[in-house]
């Protein structure tokens, strides 16, 4: 039987929610442990000496079903970063909003312009050094990584964004930087799948985040959380990765 | 017996001026005919030695006017790439003072540009400044309306600055036969096809760079006529020569050119003022000290020898002592950037040079 973590942030109520998804993954022979820290404890999740430790370890032994305080990651085939605090709905409406002040220049300078802030955005995210940092110690073991699920369709991020044409075109691109990334390091890469996006492509479809649940407590969310998904999000994604994780060699594009 | 010699300063005399002393303790070498204030508005063009003088103004704590930023937000290394901030407007070096007539008066609406474009391997380029993309534009449509933000920048440059710099850089040109203008680089080299049907080769005489300097410096003074002029003379010899002559007597005859237009010029016109970047490096007391092994282009010690005495002249002190505030990235006449310091691309090497492209068509 192989191990594999699914370890991230809040987003993995999601898929904790996806009884369908367990019993898949299960019955594929594989053993799935959920493992992370939410919100602002996610960041500062560090390596060292094989483990990943987490900065609120009670926290994340409840998560993992009371087996791991701090990860051991010899106890696993696979590990999987799922959302990784890379959240791309409101990173990709800032891009846009500023890409919009470019317009009269030159599309070669647009395009550098566009790139250089992704780059940027992604430098500063805490889920490369993290993956960085276990790829280098482990490099036997498969990775596999996720973004954020974008945001759930609401009146108030629609409101904000000017150009959806555009604001789309920052998405591809950030998706791109991402499985790019992950490409150069033998990272498999999967991408909310198409048939979880609303109309435009822009957002979550809003079905996909009512009653959802916080990761710990298994709460809900209040009705205004348009960032985190269910249950049946989580059938959708968990169904997605096992396809990925059985595939015979690192995924290359995403499975979504 | 008294004579205009008797009461002359040390600086007058070559012995005591130059033979008696280090050639780095030079001192005295420029006298600004106006003052220079932190908050006059400063824009720079001209051949590419002009670009250390917009840095030396930046990093001294200077208001150097930016009028065509590109973008707040992205680097500064992003933004060089694609030639914003290395003159006040993005015209890319302007190294006649043929080719600086014609900016003002297309930018001014004395004249209409034409809407010649370059094509190189399905890619478009400007004729009149070919390197200012790095990979061409996607469609001639595009580059013309680059161009005629450039020309919008320009106007703003003439009308709201108080300090106009120009660096004179060639003497030698290429211009269309037909239309009477000329191009920032032979056709066929950086892009274009050459055509000698279309294009002809020009060397302009002394009278000729005259004309061209105060045709221009007449019509940017008329409309705005508070402006002050600062000429200098770049001290980069030629890349190439098409005058049939050794590129060393070619050289000479364009330095000699453009340096007894910027005397004749400032001389005679109270407004204008030369300043000797061409001397410094130049003159035999330096011995050559200040280029590269090629013998051509300016090392960085030239530049800052050069600079500090620019910034002594304006600040009243001596070389080398003018405070380095390294803070003042340019004066952007749209919002605020919020972006490197100019000393981050203070490298020698980070000079835009079109006319060095001619290098890569030397046989041997």
């Amino acid at each position: 039987m192989s191990k594999i973590c699914i370890l991230g942030n809040s987003h993995l109520g999601a898929l904790a929610q996806s009884e369908a998804g367990a019993k898949a993954f299960e019955a594929a022979g594989h053993d799935v442990v959920y493992w992370g820290a939410a919100g602002t404890l996610f960041p500062k999740i560090t390596y060292k000496d094989g483990r990943l430790i987490s900065p609120a370890p009670s926290r994340s032994r409840i998560i993992s079903g009371g087996r791991y305080g701090h990860l051991d990651l010899d106890d696993f085939d696979t590990l999987l970063v799922y959302g990784g605090s890379v959240p791309l709905s409101n990173a990709a409406a800032r891009i846009a909003a500023r890409m919009t002040t470019l317009a009269p220049l030159s599309g070669a300078f647009r395009t550098a312009a566009l790139n250089e802030q992704i780059a940027l955005w992604w430098q500063d995210r805490p889920a490369g050094a993290l993956m960085q940092a276990m790829i280098d110690a482990h490099p036997e073991k498969r990775y596999i990584f996720t973004p954020d699920p974008l945001m759930a369709r609401n009146d108030a991020y629609l409101a904000r964004i000017s150009d959806p044409v555009l604001l789309r075109q920052v998405l591809d691109a950030m998706y791109m930087h991402c499985q790019t990334w992950c490409d150069t390091r033998g990272i498999g890469f999967y991408r909310q799948n198409e048939h979880t996006l609303a109309e435009g492509r822009l957002t979550t479809h809003p079905s996909f985040s009512t009653n959802s649940v916080k990761m710990e407590k298994g709460e809900a969310h209040p009705d205004e959380d348009f960032v985190h998904m269910n249950g049946s999000y989580g059938d959708v994604v968990m169904a997605d990765l096992l396809t990925l994780v059985q595939s015979p060699e690192q995924a290359v594009r995403a499975a979504g | 017996m008294s004579h205009p010699y008797r009461d002359l300063p040390p600086a007058a005399f070559w012995r005591t001026a130059v033979s008696d002393i280090n050639p780095l303790e030079t001192t005295d070498l420029w006298t600004p005919r106006h003052d220079l204030k932190p908050d006059d508005q400063v824009v720079t063009f001209g051949s590419c030695f002009a670009q250390h003088i917009s840095r030396a103004l930046r990093r001294h704590g200077f208001s150097w006017l930016d009028c065509e930023p590109g973008a707040d937000f992205v680097s500064e290394a992003l933004r060089s790439r694609f030639n914003y901030g290395v003159f006040s407007a993005r015209t890319g070096n302007i190294y006649s003072a043929k080719a600086l007539l014609q900016w003002v008066q297309w930018s001014l609406g004395q004249a209409t540009p034409p809407d010649e474009a370059w094509e190189r391997k399905g890619r478009y380029y400007d004729p009149f400044r070919p390197a200012i993309e790095p990979d061409g534009f996607a469609s001639a449509a595009e580059m013309l309306a680059s161009r005629q933000q450039t020309l919008d920048a320009f106007a703003r440059c003439i009308r709201e600055s108080d300090v106009f710099v120009f660096t004179l850089g060639l003497t030698e040109s290429w211009e269309n036969i037909a239309g009477g203008y000329t191009y920032a680089t032979c056709p066929g080299t950086n892009a274009g096809t050459f055509d000698p049907d279309s294009h002809v080769f020009r060397n302009y005489t002394c009278a000729e760079v005259q004309d061209h300097l105060e045709q221009a410096l007449t019509l940017i003074r008329a409309e705005n006529p508070k402006v002050r002029i600062l000429l200098t003379v770049s001290p980069v010899p030629l890349t190439a020569t098409a005058a049939g002559k050794h590129v060393v007597v070619s050289t000479t005859y364009s330095k000699s050119v453009l340096r007894a237009v910027a005397g004749a010029v400032s001389d005679a016109w109270d407004h204008v003022d030369y300043f000797p970047s061409y001397e410094i490096i130049t003159a035999p007391s330096f011995r050559g000290m200040f280029y590269d092994p090629n013998m051509r282009t300016v090392a960085g010690r030239g530049v800052d020898f050069v600079m500090s005495h620019f910034m002594a002249g304006v600040s009243g002190t001596a070389p080398g002592t003018a405070p380095d505030v390294t803070e003042g990235a340019a004066k952007p006449a749209a919002p605020p950037p919020d972006r490197a310091p100019a000393g981050a691309l203070d490298e020698p090497d980070d000079i835009k040079c079109e006319e060095q492209i001619l290098e890569a068509f030397a046989r041997h």
